[in-house]
C-alpha cells in the first residue's frame, strides 16, 4: 500500500498578477513536480472567471506532456456537460496517445449558468448529461465502430480515432461533493474525486457510509474498479484498490 | 490546501493573503448571484467568508512546519482511508519561490515520513 501525492492547479489570478504571470508561475510548479517525485498534476477547467484561468486543461496538459516523461496528467475536472462528449473523447484520446498513456480524466458538472448558456447546455440536466456523456465517451474509446442512442446525443457507425493507449481507457473519476454525486458515481461504477471546500472531516463519515451501503455493491455490479468518496479541506482525494488495478500507473501499451 | 515552510510563522506569513484571496474568489463564484455552481444538496453555510484563523481552526487547510503538516495529514488519512491525495499549493498570488519551497519540503520532509492509513486496507478490499 503506497500513498500517492499529486498537485492540483486552479490557475487562480490574484488581482495584482497578469494572466501571463499566473501561467508562468503555475507551469513552473507543474514542471517541477516530476523531479520532486509527485505522481501527478491535475488542472481544473473554468470559464469566464478569475476563479480559474484555464478553460482548456487538455491543451495545457499537452504542453506539459512534451516537457515531462513520467508525470501523470489529470483533468481536474473536465466539465463534460459543456462539451460534446465525442469532441472531448477525441481530444483526450489524442492527449493519451501523445503522452504515452499518462492521462487521468476527472469529470464534473460544475460551471456557472453563464457557462451553460454560452455552450448551449442545460444545468438542470447536468447529471443526466454526465451519465450519458460518460457512456458515450467510453464507447468512443473502444477503438471499434458503434451506434449510440441517447437523450442528448446519438451516433451511428461512429469510429473514433485514435484509440487511447491505456486499457480499457484512461482512468475516469467523478467529482463528488454531494451525496447525489457520490450515488451517481456509484451508478457509473467509477471512483470519486472529492473536493477541498468542506472542512476535515465533517462529511467524510457520512459519505463513506453511503458508499458502504450503496456505492460498493453498485460498483461491483458494474465490475468496475472501485468507488470511494469523501471530502477534504486540504485536498482532492480518492482511493482505488490496488488489487484490481495498479494505482499509480494504469496499464500502458506493451 | 497545504503549505509547508520551515516553521509555522513563516508558513502563515506566506499563505494568509493568498489563502484569503482564494476564499474570496470561491465565495463569489459559488454565490447565488452568479448562478453559483454548488449542488442544491450542499450546505451553503460552509461557504460563509470568515477569518483566516477561523479557517485554520476549522481544518480547511494544513499550513505549518513539515512536522505539523505531516501530523495533520496523517490524521486526515486515518479518518478517511484515502491513499491518493491531491495537494492545492498554488494559491492565487503566492510567490512562486515559496510555492516551490513548499512543494520541495513536502516531497522531502513530509511525504516520506507518512504511512498509508490503516483504514485503506478496508477501502481496498
Amino acid at each position: 500500500m503506497t500513498l500517492h501525492f499529486g498537485l492540483f492547479f486552479l490557475m487562480q489570478r490574484d488581482e495584482r498578477w497578469s494572466e501571463q504571470a499566473v501561467y508562468d508561475s503555475d507551469v513552473e510548479q507543474m514542471l517541477a513536480a516530476e523531479s520532486l517525485g509527485y505522481d501527478s498534476v491535475w488542472i481544473a477547467e473554468h470559464h469566464f472567471n478569475d476563479y480559474g484561468l484555464c478553460p482548456a486543461p487538455q491543451v495545457l496538459a499537452a504542453f506539459l506532456a512534451a516537457r515531462t516523461r513520467t508525470l501523470r496528467l489529470g483533468m481536474g475536472v473536465s466539465l463534460l456537460p459543456l462539451h460534446h462528449p465525442v469532441d472531448l473523447a477525441e481530444q483526450l484520446a489524442v492527449l493519451d496517445v501523445a503522452s504515452g498513456g499518462r492521462l487521468d480524466v476527472g469529470i464534473g458538472r460544475g460551471g456557472t449558468l453563464q457557462d451553460y448558456q454560452t455552450f448551449r447546455s442545460e444545468r438542470a440536466d447536468a447529471r443526466l448529461r454526465i451519465e450519458e456523456g460518460i457512456a458515450l465517451m467510453q464507447q468512443c474509446w473502444t477503438g471499434a465502430p458503434f451506434d449510440f442512442g441517447g437523450q442528448f446525443h446519438s451516433a451511428e457507425r461512429l469510429h473514433v480515432r485514435p484509440r487511447p493507449v491505456q486499457r480499457p481507457h484512461p482512468p475516469l473519476f467523478i467529482a463528488a461533493n454531494s451525496e447525489d454525486s457520490v450515488l451517481s458515481a456509484a451508478r457509473l461504477g467509477l471512483p470519486t474525486l472529492s473536493s477541498f471546500f468542506v472542512p476535515v472531516p465533517s462529511c467524510s463519515g457520512a459519505v463513506r457510509s453511503i458508499v458502504r451501503r450503496r456505492g460498493r455493491p453498485a460498483a461491483r455490479r458494474r465490475r468496475s474498479t472501485s468507488s470511494s468518496a469523501g471530502a477534504a479541506a486540504c485536498a482532492w482525494c480518492t482511493s482505488r484498490p490496488t488489487a484490481t488495478r495498479p494505482c499509480a500507473r494504469p496499464s500502458r501499451p506493451s | 490546501m497545504v503549505h509547508v515552510a520551515p516553521d509555522r510563522d513563516a508558513a502563515l506569513r506566506a499563505t494568509e493573503p493568498p489563502f484569503m484571496s482564494y476564499q474570496r474568489k470561491m465565495a463569489v463564484l459559488r454565490s447565488d448571484a452568479t448562478g453559483g455552481n454548488v449542488p442544491n444538496s450542499f450546505d451553503r453555510s460552509l461557504l460563509r467568508l470568515r477569518s483566516f484563523h477561523e479557517y485554520l481552526a476549522d481544518g480547511w487547510a494544513l499550513i505549518g512546519s513539515p512536522g505539523e503538516v505531516r501530523d495533520g495529514l496523517q490524521q486526515y488519512l486515518e479518518a478517511t482511508g484515502y491513499q491518493r491525495v491531491l495537494l492545492l499549493m498554488a494559491l492565487p498570488g503566492i510567490e512562486t519561490k515559496l510555492a516551490l519551497r513548499s512543494m520541495r519540503m513536502f516531497a522531502e520532509d513530509v511525504a516520506p515520513a507518512m504511512a498509508a492509513p490503516a483504514a485503506a486496507t478496508r477501502t481496498a478490499e
